[in-house]
């Protein structure tokens, strides 16, 4: 009996000794396996509206949102200049024609009538000239600028197109990972870097889009370059309008039978 | 008491003259014979031709605050940089 008590005690001792060290194992390496395996939990177990797709959705609309209010902004101003321009061609026409007037009324006489109706007639036409080639200028660079924004937008699309498909592909591979018993540290370290890879290529193309803006420097060089010439064929048309003027008033003979060298020089 | 008298008019008369040449000279013809220009009124046709041309400059300046847009072609920047800058929840 006191054999067998020892024998039983001894058995207990040797099975406590052997067990108690896996035990104590099993519980310091718990909480490390429960963290790494969370990660896995947590890719698996994110809401729909946390996957990579839903928020790059949501960038998505975001961006769209911007652009609609870029393009909404822009229509607005035009608008407003257009119109604004409009009132200052009407007021600049009514006062071209106070002018005309003032002419007629400094110089009588149906000669004179004639020659300021015909300088009426080379400034009409220098005006109709010059407002259409500022209006071409302006038109230019509208679709210039209008190009480069949809040239950049398609640059834009096609790198977070890119981003998408590298992204939704990180997160599945992640995600078949987990459930092939990969490491979660591994698979968590992996998806990282897929990330960064992603998002370093989204940059870089975003970087080129950019350079879409420098296409604005050339637009503003030719409206430039348009408006000047408009303006110095304008002021070309006008000198002459003024100079046949002058040299039509010049040689109108008055009702006296007096050479007006000048008529110009009677209306002063 | 005549001679005072006379005195004090010939005076009076003296500073009339003087006051009266004291008047501004008429501008000295240029070596063409012409009156400077500064003097000279305004030719109504030149003045016409400037209002005009005045005119259409200020229309034609009025469209220079066009290329201002041009900073629109930037404006959607932080929408795009979002894409890059998230995190996408992972920790």
């Amino acid at each position: 009996m006191a054999f067998n008590d020892r024998s039983r005690l001894a058995a207990a001792a040797l099975a406590i000794g052997l067990l108690l060290p896996l035990s104590v194992g099993a519980a310091a390496r718990k909480p490390a396996a429960a963290a790494q395996g969370g990660f896995c939990s947590v890719l698996s177990g994110r809401a729909a509206s946390e996957r990579f797709g839903a928020r790059l959705d949501q960038l998505g609309k975001d961006l769209s949102a911007k652009r609609e209010q870029v393009a909404a902004h822009l229509k607005t101003v035009r608008d407003q200049r257009d119109s604004n321009l409009g009132t200052l061609r009407s007021q600049a026409d009514a006062h071209r024609s106070d002018i005309i007037a003032q002419l007629e009324a400094k110089f009588p006489g149906d000669a004179a009538k004639q020659a300021i109706l015909s300088f009426q007639q080379a400034v009409d036409a220098a005006v109709a000239a010059r407002r259409t080639a500022v209006n071409a200028a302006l038109d230019a660079f509208r679709k210039g600028l209008d190009d480069a924004i949809a040239a950049r937008k398609d640059a834009i699309d096609a790198a977070s197109k890119a981003l998408r498909d590298a992204l939704t592909a990180a997160e599945s591979k992640a995600s078949a990972a987990c459930a092939a018993g990969t490491d979660p540290a591994t698979v968590r370290q992996q998806l990282m870097a897929d990330m960064t890879a992603a998002r370093s290529q989204f940059r870089d193309a975003v970087q080129n889009a950019a350079k879409v803006g420098p296409a604005l420097q050339p637009l503003i060089d030719a409206r430039k370059a348009a408006m000047d010439k408009a303006a110095s064929d304008f002021q070309a048309a006008m000198d002459k309008a003024k100079a046949d003027l002058k040299a039509a008033l010049a040689a109108i003979q008055p009702a006296g039978g007096t050479n007006t060298n000048s008529a110009v020089n009677a209306a002063q | 008491m005549r001679k005072r008298i006379l005195l004090a008019a010939a005076v009076l008369l003296f500073v009339g003259a003087g006051c009266a040449g004291g008047q501004p000279a008429a501008p000295a013809p240029t070596s063409g014979g012409q009156v400077p220009s500064a003097a000279k009124p305004a030719d109504p046709v030149d003045q016409a031709v400037n209002g005009i041309v005045g005119d259409e400059q200020k229309n034609a300046d009025a469209t220079d605050q066009e290329t201002s847009d041009g900073a629109q072609l930037d404006a959607t920047q932080t929408e795009v940089n979002a894409f890059s800058d998230s995190n996408y929840g992972i920790q």
